[in-house]
C-alpha cells in the first residue's frame, strides 16, 4: 500500500532529525505546534510553539551526547492523522533506552499541528529521561 | 479514500465494549492473541491468550462498578499495524478517570494478534487503577 502523504512527511522528519537537518525539520511543523510528552521526567509536559518545539527536539540528541536514535519500524496516516511507531535508543548518564514508542500527529494543511510522544513502557521511559 | 478493513476492525471491538455485537471481539482478536498493560498497578501484565484478555475487560468493568467506558476517537490501519485511540472513563473508590488511551495494534492474517494499551497520561492512569 502506497503510504499517505501526511505519513511520507512523517518520515522523512524522522530522516531529517537522523541526519541532524533542522531546517528540514522545521518545514514539517506549523508555528502553533504543540508536542506533549507524558510522565514523569525533565522532558515531561507540552512545548508550545515552533522554537519551543524545535528546542524540545534538539535536546533529545544534546541529553544524550548525540546516542539518540529514532528508528521508524511502520507507519500510518489518513488526512487528519499519522502515527509512527519507532524504536527509540541511546544513552545517558549511564543509563541506556531501547524501547518501542510511538508517535501520536495531527495535520493541518500539511503539517503536523500537534504531537504526543507515547512511549511502550512509562516506566523505562521516566527512568531513562530522569 | 476508503476506510481499510482493519479500521472497520477497531470499529467494531470498541462497538462491542459499548454493549454493541460482541462477535465482533471473537472475530478480530485472535484466539492466541498477546495483550500487554505497561505498568505497575494491579492490571499492569502481559494478558496471553483470548480468554485472558477477556478476563482483563471484565476485570475493568468490574473494579469500575460497570461504569467503565472507552470510546474511540479515532483509528488508522493497514494490513500489518492498527491503532486506536479512545477516551476512557470510568469511576472508582471514589477516583475518576477521563483520559485519552491508545491501542498499538500487531495483525496478522487480519486479526489481532499483539496489542499493546498505553495511556496518554501515565500518572493519571497509575492513581486511577491503583
Amino acid at each position: 500500500m502506497t503510504a499517505h502523504p501526511n505519513g511520507e512527511r512523517l518520515l522523512g522528519g524522522f530522516a531529517a532529525f537522523a541526519a541532524g537537518d533542522l531546517a528540514a525539520l522545521e518545514a514539517l511543523f506549523a508555528p502553533e505546534v504543540e508536542w506533549t510528552i507524558p510522565g514523569r521526567n525533565r522532558l515531561a509536559g507540552t512545548a508550545r510553539g515552533l522554537p519551543a518545539v524545535l528546542a524540545l527536539v534538539r535536546s533529545f540528541a544534546t541529553l544524550t551526547d548525540g546516542t539518540y536514535g529514532a528508528s521508524p519500524r511502520w507507519v500510518l496516516a489518513d488526512d487528519e492523522h499519522a502515527v509512527v511507531g519507532y524504536r527509540a535508543t541511546g544513552s545517558r548518564e549511564g543509563r541506556t533506552i531501547d524501547l518501542d514508542q510511538a508517535l501520536l500527529c495531527r495535520f493541518g494543511d500539511g503539517r503536523v499541528v500537534e504531537v504526543l510522544g507515547l512511549p511502550t513502557d512509562p516506566d523505562a521511559f521516566d527512568a531513562f529521561w530522569a | 479514500m476508503a476506510e481499510h478493513e482493519n479500521v472497520g476492525g477497531v470499529r467494531r471491538v470498541f462497538s462491542a465494549f459499548g454493549g454493541g455485537d460482541k462477535r465482533a471481539l471473537y472475530e478480530v482478536i485472535a484466539e492466541d492473541a498477546v495483550w500487554l498493560v505497561p505498568g505497575t498497578v494491579p492490571v499492569s501484565r502481559v494478558y496471553r491468550g483470548r480468554e485472558e484478555i477477556f478476563g482483563l475487560f471484565r476485570d475493568t468493568r468490574r473494579l469500575t462498578e460497570q461504569t467503565y467506558r472507552s470510546e474511540l476517537r479515532w483509528a488508522l490501519a493497514d494490513d500489518e499495524h492498527a491503532v486506536a485511540v479512545y477516551r476512557a472513563s470510568g469511576t472508582r473508590l471514589g477516583r475518576s478517570l477521563d483520559i485519552d488511551q491508545v491501542l498499538l495494534i500487531d495483525l496478522a492474517d487480519g486479526r489481532w494478534s499483539r496489542i499493546v494499551a498505553v495511556p496518554t497520561d501515565p500518572l493519571a492512569f497509575a492513581e486511577f487503577w491503583a
